[in-house]
């Protein structure tokens, strides 16, 4: 329970964890109000710079003993690191949730249930690219994945930007179809086949990002 | 407690040498790591505090291996450690830190809360327990840093460069202080501070370029150097032709242009000798020495 409660202390006052996940939300609230925005591009956009402020600001509470030059210290205590580690992510987890929570039932009362798909659609895809870029990346150096992630993304969107010129209306839907299940959309089964080559690559992903974690907590 | 270390050798990335083929033997002690910047004293200690692996060579604890993921274990039960540069979590308390602290010892609630007053009374931060850390001064945060290196009762407390910064009170507090807590452990005192050594440790050892060049205790190394410490008086022309040919360890200006102590075994310009100090001592096993050192 006190290592509960001394983390979320710690995380309290890490003021930008509690500030930007709020300040996004609401502004993805007015962006989605704003009948302007109908692309697909514009919402992968606007979504990789949200994905990548709160991705930083993630990783800064996370490591928060190695940016403070504690872990020397933490890290020859009894109890691990990776369980501290996990506490914290839990916590911001948890935290993060709440957010989209307090998101979705905005978004239920603001906007189309089209629309709605296709944010939660591009946010899993901006999720999965960033996740995808950290993997690529953390093959050549760990400290390289913000700038790996960043390349991801925007190469992502420029082939979506493409894709959507070229192909048209149906492109929309094409990308959040991969992890919604659009049943009623054309390419149901090559979704599923993308899909699950798509679960492969994010469990890699994962594995390898779990031992990055490792390896920077020390 | 015993710590035998053999042959160790650490080589980082880009064939840079931490520390090359060191052995030594610590048994219940003062022990002090003297050496410059660069020297390996903090790799040694890295080591020995489990945080990094030796590249070759051995670690025993009390007859366990280092190598053993168990002996890992039971080293962080017994380990203090207090590395050179360390921050603190600045919006936390001195009390709230230190409790923290003993959360990742698993330290019970009452025994961690006896503990924490204990150590904050001992290390003087009574009047400062409620401030955040971020107010505190660099002597603070030294004090705070050995107060949460003792938490565990460790029977092996490991000091990096603690004086380091500190202005010559909060030195001598911290030397005390350092006297005070070493009954019945292993403190290993990591500096290139000769006086920090001089007044806290039993032991030495001198390393230099990630060898021991010396292992002995303070008085031997010191009278070692009987008879190779010298002062003279020299104009100021000749002073630099003088630090091409000594060791000069210390030039003080005087009426007739310096006052030089220098090593030597027999000096050619007319000197007397001097009765020689650690810091004399230290200097001529770094720059002095062409065979290794060892009482032991």
């Amino acid at each position: 329970m006190d290592l509960l409660r001394y983390n979320i202390k710690l995380l309290f006052y890490q003021w930008n964890v509690l500030v930007f996940p709020l300040a996004i939300t609401v502004l993805t609230i007015l962006v989605l109000y704003e009948s302007s925005v109908k692309s697909f591009s514009t919402l992968f956009l606007f979504e990789s710079f949200s994905s990548l402020i709160l991705g930083i600001i993630t990783i800064d509470a996370l490591f928060l003993e190695r940016k403070l030059k504690l872990s020397e210290i933490t890290t020859i205590k009894l109890i691990s690191p990776v369980q501290v580690f996990l506490v914290r992510w839990a916590l911001i987890l948890l935290y993060g949730v709440s957010v989209l929570f307090f998101l979705a039932i905005a978004l239920i009362h603001s906007t189309d249930f089209f629309r709605m798909r296709m944010f939660f659609g591009t946010m899993i895809t901006v999720l999965f690219l960033c996740n995808f870029g950290f993997f690529l990346s953390s093959f050549l150096d760990p400290h390289l994945s913000t700038i790996g992630i960043f390349v991801v993304l925007s190469m992502g969107n420029g082939i979506i930007s493409q894709l959507t010129e070229k192909l048209g209306e149906d492109t929309l839907l094409f990308f959040p179809s991969i992890v919604t299940f659009f049943p009623e959309y054309e390419y149901f089964w090559q979704n599923r086949i993308l899909f699950t080559m798509f679960s492969f690559i994010f469990l890699m992903a994962g594995i390898k990002l779990m031992e990055n974690i490792e390896q920077q907590i020390g | 407690m015993e710590i035998k270390i053999e042959n160790l050798t650490k080589i980082y990335k880009g064939n840079v040498i931490g520390i090359k083929d060191v052995s030594l033997r610590i048994k219940n002690k003062v022990f002090g790591l003297l050496g410059p910047n660069g020297a390996g004293k903090t790799t040694l200690i890295k080591i020995l505090s489990t945080l990094i692996e030796p590249t070759s060579g051995s670690i025993f604890i009390n007859s366990k291996n280092l190598k053993d993921s168990s002996t890992k274990q039971y080293i962080k039960s017994i380990l203090g450690y207090l590395p050179e540069n360390f921050g603190l979590y600045p919006e936390l308390t001195g009390f709230e830190f230190l409790d923290y602290m003993g959360v990742l010892y698993k330290i019970n609630k009452n025994e961690r809360t006896k503990k924490v007053k204990e150590l904050i009374e001992i290390t003087g931060l009574t009047e400062v327990q409620k401030r955040k850390t971020k107010t505190y001064s660099k002597g603070m945060k030294q004090r705070l840093g050995i107060a949460q290196a003792l938490l565990n009762d460790p029977t092996l407390l490991i000091v990096d460069e603690p004086t380091s910064g500190l202005d010559p009170e909060e030195r001598i507090r911290f030397r005390n202080l350092l006297s005070e807590i070493s009954g019945g452990r292993i403190v290993i005192l990591s500096t290139h501070i000769v006086g920090d050594v001089e007044h806290a440790c039993n032991e030495i050892a001198i390393l230099k370029e990630g060898s021991v060049l010396a292992h002995t205790t303070p008085r031997k190394l010191v009278a070692n150097v009987k008879g190779k410490v010298w002062e003279a008086e020299v104009s100021v022309k000749a002073i630099s032709q003088m630090k091409k040919e000594y060791p000069v360890i210390s030039t003080i200006p005087s009426e007739k242009g310096y006052k030089v102590r220098f090593l030597a075994e027999k000096p050619t310009i007319e000197a007397e000798e001097a009765v020689p100090n650690l810091e004399d001592a230290y200097i001529y096993t770094l720059k002095g020495a062409k065979n290794k050192y060892n009482s032991f």
